[in-house]
């Protein structure tokens, strides 16, 4: 009998099937769509391959490398555990305050508006890798260049042009959740805002245009390049290769040597077995530090009801797979 | 009974009024719906809600492709079949 306290609420929601799963696929979704392919896709890796070609001629300084690391890792604690955990599966919850500041960390990340995100995340597990999921690697046929062209796909490419998910069958719980509505219409000026940051950090500390010019490179071209593609190879790369440590129905593996960089997000297997779980390491030896982070909040009584699966749960569907 | 379009017009000025945080007045007939940063979703909740309340399915683009809250409003009453028997009203929550 599985633990209720540790049931997925998004399970449930998912099981509706009353209402449309999909909504509009409109002239108007698809300029939003392009918009911000080209802003937060396109821009980075062009700023990236600037960043790189400056290093024969100009040194990077400890202020570059503190706000790509420092950006880096505000915006993906904010994106795995508000968007993610808290939002898309409801694994914990937390004071207003913290809600406010881990989405405020979030949008840093560009990846999208956080109900948008949430609804798509949420279509994601209703139907990964069948038809539906808008980013399985795992749908484009058979052969090389078919895989290929599957991988590409949901590394970036699906983000260029998609259907729009069904936001009153995919996200009914957020629809009088106030502070998240509220703090969705910031989502634009808030990234836009974390990517004229480093340039205006730059601007201060060295007093030069080419200061302002390196540190916005380096802040936020190649931060967000690196950030929004380690994050995308776990659609791509972790639904096609890695151990599988649970049978879930999908192509969803674990990649253990990404755990650290990737805030524990690499354990996708263990994520797509125990959705609604806040640990998705499972196991003091899978590195997760988003859930350390949890924890480390949770005894300072900022978050509570930070569920996960007992033993008992996890040992069942080990056993499943064998 | 049908409900008239300008109940339907009054609740979508009512509804994106709460959902801005704005006065009511702000929010005229001839807004447009795509231009007063309501964002996709809230747009798409709000054409749930009126499907709710209305018994009709309405096209998932409509709200997008009208050009304010009267053009909508007159294209969502007209999907209701003649002699329907709608709900009267609706409290927005």
């Amino acid at each position: 009998m599985p633990d209720p306290a540790s049931l997925d609420p998004t399970e449930i929601i998912l099981t509706d099937d009353s209402r449309r799963k999909f909504a509009a696929a409109t002239p108007f979704h698809h300029a939003l769509q392009r918009r911000h392919f080209f802003l937060f896709e396109v821009l980075p890796f062009i700023g990236t391959l600037i960043a790189i070609a400056m290093l024969f001629w100009q040194p990077i300084g400890a202020l570059e490398l503190g706000l790509f690391f420092g950006l880096w890792y505000v915006s993906g604690f904010g994106i795995t555990l508000a968007y993610h955990r808290h939002l898309a599966h409801r694994a914990f919850k937390a004071k207003p305050w913290l809600r406010t500041t881990l989405m405020l960390m979030a949008f840093l990340a560009t990846q999208g508006p956080p109900l948008s995100w949430t609804a798509f995340h949420r279509l994601h597990h209703g139907s990964s890798d069948e038809p539906g999921d808008p980013h399985s690697p795992n749908l484009h046929g058979a052969g090389f260049f078919n895989r290929l062209k599957g991988l590409l796909h949901a590394q970036v490419m699906w983000m260029y042009r998609h259907d729009y998910p069904g936001v009153t069958h995919f996200i009914p719980d957020l629809a009088r959740d106030r502070l998240m509505l509220k703090l969705d219409r910031y989502y634009l000026p808030v990234a836009l805002a974390g990517i004229a940051l480093p340039a205006v950090a730059g601007a201060l500390y060295y007093h030069t245009w080419l200061g302002a010019f390196s540190c916005f490179l380096w802040g936020a071209m190649v931060r967000l390049f690196v950030c929004d593609h380690l994050i995308w190879h776990i659609n791509s790369v972790l639904h096609t290769f890695g151990k599988r440590r649970f049978e879930t129905g999908d192509e969803s593996r674990n990649g253990y040597f990404m755990s650290i960089i990737t805030l524990g997000e690499s354990f996708h297997n263990n994520h797509h077995a125990f959705p609604g779980s806040a640990n998705f390491g499972l196991g003091w030896h899978r590195p997760d530090p988003a859930y350390w982070l949890l924890k480390l909040m949770e005894k300072l009584g900022w978050v509570w009801d930070v569920r996960v699966p007992s033993e008992q749960r996890i040992q069942q569907k080990t056993r499943s797979r064998t | 009974m049908t409900i008239a379009v300008g109940e339907i017009e009054r609740y979508l000025r009512e509804r994106i009024a709460q959902d801005l945080e704005v006065e009511l007045e702000t929010i005229q007939n001839d807004t447009d719906l795509t231009d007063m940063g309501l964002s996709s979703v809230v747009i798409s909740f709000i054409e749930g809600d009126v499907e709710a309340w209305l018994g009709v399915e309405i096209p998932p683009a409509l709200l997008f492709q009208t050009s304010n809250i009267r053009e909508a409003a007159q294209a969502i009453a007209a999907l209701q079949p003649q002699g329907s028997t709608a709900t009267p009203a609706l409290a927005i929550a």
